[in-house]
């Protein structure tokens, strides 16, 4: 197996884009090229996400993004698995390099909802759960999370404080990002004054519809290496995991098995142990989200990562920094370019670009991507070369 | 030794008696026609292993078996399993908002979703309450409270 090294990233800010699409998928491939310090010519395929597009009107927008970047000629494909999108298309550009089959790959994510309703948009996010199930029965993406917070709850005592805190922290994060949907920090009390959405999820429970894109370029350093302007990140384990899509068909509502798969698999994959990392970007489109998924991928035990929370673990300079780019949560969830997102603040944190959220002497990262409810989920270990 | 001719004439043979029959795959629009006209929840369960769904399956996932699958009537009583009060609803449930959208547990074990437009306040229902399937004009399947006072 090929070595793989994500040699570039970057985003835009998140929130609402008066462009579209494709202007902003292919501004950011740019940027990202740029950072790396290649040509597009250098690439060999363009991984899109871009699971809304139909929003938009527009489906193979891959062709429209390499044509803009002057290399038609090189073949494209869109990526789809809910807000997994951008990492599941991250993992098939490193399954390329790493199999000898590429030396250079693009990963592209990009979503645009924001010209439509708040109604269409919760419609749209529905569609990645079982329709005629969960939909048909009333549930909105926000009700699916509301309900495993409920069975979470109830079984391990968490409080509604200790979901304010994972809101509280990661708008504090977001304030020093500027690429964030929102830039100002939250109290407790202002968590608390907003208005319910689903019960027991409050609106500061709840990510923002945002537009967004992010691009990764992801090489083969024995191609690439004397050409890389970057500190690059070494996928040190690219991990995917399914699981039953609705709710209702799983047998303990209080975790996400695909999670705890993934993680199991990647850490398998990188020979790493879960103390060995520096900080992490999980997928807290919800704020139970990130209690879940600290819980699931066995960096807390059942029932013990809100508590810690609250305790300040989890925070920029804490034990286990965990999103300090802001998360989903408050940089913003542009569906299809969370997980490239997710991999620009790795990028950005190896490379001394994060500023005062920086995590001092990082050396591994995590992101932990999530489709839907769970029914699919990567996770990525990047190592700052 | 097959001559052409013998070849040709074993092509032209009516081949539908070898195809196996199509799998077996719990059709959505029984199950739909189930509770919204015929006033039963039509599952799916496994005769070898007993599990039960109601989703689309055309393979036990428990024992991962083929030919035991058939339709079957589940129970319409169950208890609650976990809930969320929907204050803002889903697109085609806008004018009944606040409601209910609850997991359930079937007297059978089977879990099914459903809704409760009579819950208006997330303190009118508890995990655990009894709950029962009602034949309704509205979408979806609408549970109410079961026991004493409904």
């Amino acid at each position: 197996m090929e070595e793989v090294w994500v040699a570039g990233a970057a985003m835009n800010r998140f929130g609402k884009m008066s462009e579209t699409g494709r202007e902003a998928a292919v501004r950011v491939a740019l940027e990202a090229l740029d950072r790396a310090g290649l040509r597009p010519t250098d690439i060999g395929y363009t991984f899109v996400s871009n699971a809304f597009g139909i929003a938009e009107k527009q489906a193979h927008v891959g062709p429209l993004i390499n044509t803009a970047l002057g290399i038609p000629e090189v073949p494209s494909c869109t990526i789809e698995s809910a807000c997994s999108s951008s990492s599941a298309a991250l993992h098939e550009a490193f399954v390329h390099v790493a199999g000898g089959f590429l030396d250079a790959a693009l990963v592209v994510g990009v979503e645009k909802l924001s010209h439509l309703d708040t109604l269409s948009s919760t419609s749209y996010f529905a569609m990645g759960a079982d329709y005629a199930f969960e939909s048909r029965n009333g549930a909105t993406f926000p009700g699916l999370y509301a309900t495993i917070a409920n069975a979470h709850m109830h079984r391990f005592g968490t409080r509604p404080e200790e979901l304010g805190a994972v809101a509280v922290k990661n708008h504090q994060n977001a304030a020093y990002n500027p690429h964030a949907h929102f830039q100002k920090p939250i109290t407790l009390e202002t968590y608390f004054q907003s208005a319910p959405v689903a019960w027991p999820l409050r609106l500061y429970d709840c990510c923002p519809f945002s537009d967004g894109a992010a691009a990764v370029v992801v090489v083969n350093p024995r191609r690439y290496r004397s050409e890389i302007r970057s500190v690059p990140a070494a996928i040190r384990a690219s991990a995917r995991a399914g699981n039953i899509a609705a709710l209702q068909d799983r047998p303990d509502l209080t975790g996400l098995p695909a999670s705890r798969l993934a993680a199991e698999r990647a850490f398998r994959q990188a020979h790493l142990e879960r103390s060995d990392i520096s900080f992490l970007e999980v997928h807290d489109c919800f704020t139970i989200a990130e209690i879940l998924a600290l819980e699931d991928m066995g960096f807390y035990p059942k029932g013990k990562a809100a508590p810690a929370g609250v305790d300040g673990e989890t925070q920029v300079g804490g034990k286990l920094p965990v999103n300090p780019s802001g998360g989903l949560k408050a940089k913003g969830h542009p569906v299809s370019a969370t997980g490239a997102g997710q991999v620009v603040e790795v990028f950005e944190q190896f490379n001394g670009l994060a500023g005062h959220r920086e995590v001092p002497h990082a050396r591994y990262a995590l992101c932990h991507n999530v489709g839907a409810t769970g029914g699919s989920c990567s996770v990525h270990i990047f190592e700052r070369v | 030794m097959t001559s052409d001719t013998q070849a040709v004439e074993r092509q032209a043979e009516p081949r539908a008696s070898s195809n196996p029959p199509s799998p077996f795959v719990h059709s959505l629009a029984q199950f739909t026609r189930g509770y919204e006209e015929e006033g039963r929840l039509l599952g799916v369960e496994c005769a070898h292993c007993g599990f039960r769904t109601l989703t689309v399956v055309g393979e036990c996932p428990q024992c991962h078996r083929r030919d035991g699958l058939r339709e079957t009537v589940l129970p319409p009583e169950g208890v609650v399993e976990a809930f969320t009060l929907q204050n803002v609803p889903a697109e085609e449930f806008l004018n009944e908002a606040p409601y209910a959208y609850a997991i359930i547990r079937l007297k059978d074990g089977t879990r099914v979703s459903g809704w409760l437009p009579a819950v208006k306040r997330p303190e009118d229902l508890r995990i655990g309450d009894a709950v029962r399937w009602v034949r309704s004009y509205k979408a979806g399947m609408v549970f109410e409270k079961a026991g004493p006072q409904a």
